[in-house]
């Protein structure tokens, strides 16, 4: 083995420590997933995490970009400091409903959806993203929209989904995003809840789909945060 | 006046009408609980002091039945009440109340009662005597017990009285068939999960000894069980993902002949070319997942029956029939209640401990002792779920509502389940952490 050898294995290594070592220390939880807790490390490592955000704070929250997919035609791009104060709490609306098209509502996980292929990518189809998600009731129409409090990420149901689920699934997995959006809505802050609603739907994925799906998609969710804040090792935003 | 009378006169018989109405209580759901239901229910009727029967199809005693029906004088419900169970399973238990008319489970017909001489007291029961007992006849179901809630179920949506369900703790155990070998005495949930996904793994690859090279095999029920669900969940598997299981197709007294990975739709003509035991009611239809290997057994007491006998000379075969191994010596794995295990071992088969946890009475007696109550309630063992007494969604007031909570508060749940109250831990959905 020559020097340049060595060198070059030596230096992949300290990558490897750094990146395992500095940048994801203590971030797998008990369970194998990710707490709200790991999730506020990750974002301080990658320097968008506010610690004990003021309502000030919550409301001009930094940007929070992943995964960002075309959003279709129904992607709000409001940023947090465009959701106005609530007259009576005084705290932001973090919910704005709106008319469902009915190109969404036709979507697949809509009850009228018999075939597998066509649930693929249902949660495609809704807009999301690091600085909000999406929630789509399919019973109702609506769509709400949240701003994801500093410190906190999304349920991994609004996350895409990379296999076919069958309609009871999908059904399910509308139950999941319905009772995170009734526990939000009803909240007079939702920073203050979110963690135990998100706490439960992540429970509640778990269970119908196991812990590997459940952590394959964490994983996929902190990767995707890295690189786009340009902390992934050998990637660049 | 002569006019007021005779309107007086109906008022009252309308009343005195309403007042004792007679009133008919279908109960459905998880067979976890029904021994303890059975007997409370039956509890019930000797407390009101008043003539009662009770008639079931089958034989033996009649809380080994699924299928029984009760009428007399129920306590604080006035006119005759009637009381009939149907026990199929705990998914299926909720479909039935959320999915009427077309999940109706079937019933015996009130008629198998109504000619039995009601008497105070005793243990007035038709004893499944043919001539007494009619037909089965589709209805709608008032009350099903679930061992999961409707949270971990398709049905997830869907309102369901009352806000506290939980009747009771159901303790679960890792089980082996008869003759399973000595170093077999433990799963954890890596082992468990392998074996679900795979359908067989060496018996090394649980014991860690490389001469322990017979396979072990994965055996269970339909995604229609509560116990399916519960052992999906606890081990992190995922209710709804696709199993690979295998049911016996034959045997020989106290031995295995054959099993077979159960088809698509439960039954082919590849199996029932090999002569085997088949059946339709094997598929998994709950979560549109009906695949080669995720059916299962529709019965608790056809598996617990098959876990009880020997496998040391068992073809095995795929789902079409191909033979996969010939006159071996294999095991079969399972999870089931500890209401299923103690008979299940009574019969020979081997109780297995739990990520190390042993159940120590169930797998010495047949029954949970003290110590094993301990383990549960205290956190130590957490292959357990709350069983859940549901009542329809409309059912929120009335005699119903009365037998509801009569039962709820009598369940003689003996060394079959655990009070809610007793425990110190507890979790927030099935499967999820137990924590204090």
């Amino acid at each position: 083995m020559n020097l340049n050898k060595v060198i070059a294995l030596v230096t992949v290594a300290l990558v490897l420590v750094i990146t395992f070592t500095v940048l994801l220390p203590d971030v797998e939880s008990p369970h194998g997933g990710f707490s709200a807790e790991d999730s506020g490390k990750i974002d301080e490592r990658i320097g968008i995490k506010g610690t004990n955000p003021t309502v000030s704070e919550v409301q001009h929250s930094q940007s929070r970009k992943i995964d960002v997919k075309p959003a279709g035609p129904f992607h709000d791009s409001s940023s947090a400091s465009e959701y106005e104060l609530d007259s009576r709490t005084g705290r932001p609306d973090y919910r704005e409903a709106k008319a469902l098209p009915e190109a969404i509502v036709d979507k697949p996980g809509s009850t009228t959806e018999t075939s597998l292929d066509q649930q693929i990518g249902y949660n495609d189809s809704a807009p999301r993203g690091r600085e909000g998600i999406a929630v789509v009731a399919p019973t109702t129409g609506s769509v709400a929209q949240y701003v994801i409090p500093p410190g906190e990420r999304a349920p991994v149901v609004f996350l895409p989904e990379d296999r076919p689920l069958t309609p009871p699934m999908q059904a399910f997995l509308d139950n999941v995003r319905e009772e995170f959006d009734a526990t939000i809505a009803a909240a007079d802050d939702p920073a203050e809840v979110w963690n135990q609603a998100r706490q439960r739907a992540d429970d509640r994925y778990r269970l119908l789909l196991g812990d590997d799906a459940y952590n394959r998609k964490t994983m996929q969710d902190a990767i995707e945060a890295l690189k786009a804040s340009g902390n992934f090792p050998g990637e660049q935003p | 006046m002569k006019t007021k009378i005779i309107a007086l006169a109906a008022a009252t018989l309308a009343l005195g009408s309403s007042a004792f109405a007679d009133v008919t209580v279908n109960i459905t759901g998880a067979t976890a609980f029904r021994v303890a239901t059975l007997d409370s229910i039956k509890g019930r009727f000797q407390a009101s002091g008043a003539p009662w029967a009770m008639a079931f199809a089958g034989s033996g005693s009649f809380n080994a039945n699924n299928q029984v029906i009760f009428q007399g004088t129920f306590p604080d419900v006035p006119g005759v009440t009637t009381i009939r169970t149907s026990f199929n399973g705990s998914v299926e238990g909720i479909k039935a109340l959320v999915d009427s008319p077309a999940s109706d489970p079937d019933y015996l017909q009130v008629s198998a009662v109504s000619g039995i001489t009601k008497v105070a007291g005793g243990n007035n029961a038709g004893n499944g005597q043919s001539g007494l007992i009619a037909g089965a006849e589709k209805a709608a179901s008032d009350i099903a017990f679930s061992d999961v809630g409707i949270a971990a179920t398709p049905f997830a949506g869907t309102t369901l009285q009352p806000s506290a369900p939980e009747a009771g703790v159901v303790v679960f155990s890792m089980v082996a068939n008869d003759g399973a070998p000595a170093s077999l005495t433990n799963l954890n949930t890596q082992n468990f999960r392998a074996l679900m996904s795979q359908g067989r793994q060496r018996l090394s690859f649980i014991t860690g000894n490389a001469a322990d090279t017979q396979f072990v095999y994965a055996t269970g029920r339909n995604d229609g069980s509560g116990t399916r669900t519960t052992y999906l969940a606890e081990s992190g598997f995922g209710i709804a993902n696709i199993v690979s299981q295998y049911v016996v197709g034959s045997s020989s007294g106290d031995n295995i002949t054959a099993i077979y990975r159960v088809p698509a739709l439960g039954t082919n003509a590849q199996i029932a070319a090999l002569s085997l035991a088949q059946s339709a009611a094997n598929a998994s239809t709950i979560w549109n997942t009906n695949q080669v290997g995720n059916g299962g057994y529709s019965s608790s007491s056809s598996l617990r029956n098959d876990m009880g006998r020997k496998s040391d000379t068992t073809m095995v075969y795929s789902a079409t029939g191909t033979i996969q191994q010939s006159n071996a010596g294999i095991s079969m794995v399972t999870f089931m209640s500890a209401g299923d295990a103690g008979p299940a071992k009574i019969a020979g088969a081997k109780v297995l401990a739990y990520n190390g946890v042993l159940l120590n009475g169930l797998a010495n007696a047949g029954a949970m002792d003290t110590a094993d109550e301990d383990k549960v309630e205290n956190g130590a063992y957490t292959a357990w779920s709350y069983q859940q007494m549901y009542r329809a969604a409309d059912i929120t007031t009335g005699d119903k509502v009365t037998v509801y909570d009569a039962i709820k508060n009598n369940l003689v749940l003996g060394t079959t389940g655990i009070p809610t109250a007793n425990m110190n831990v507890g979790r927030q959905v099935d499967g999820g952490v137990v924590l204090p």
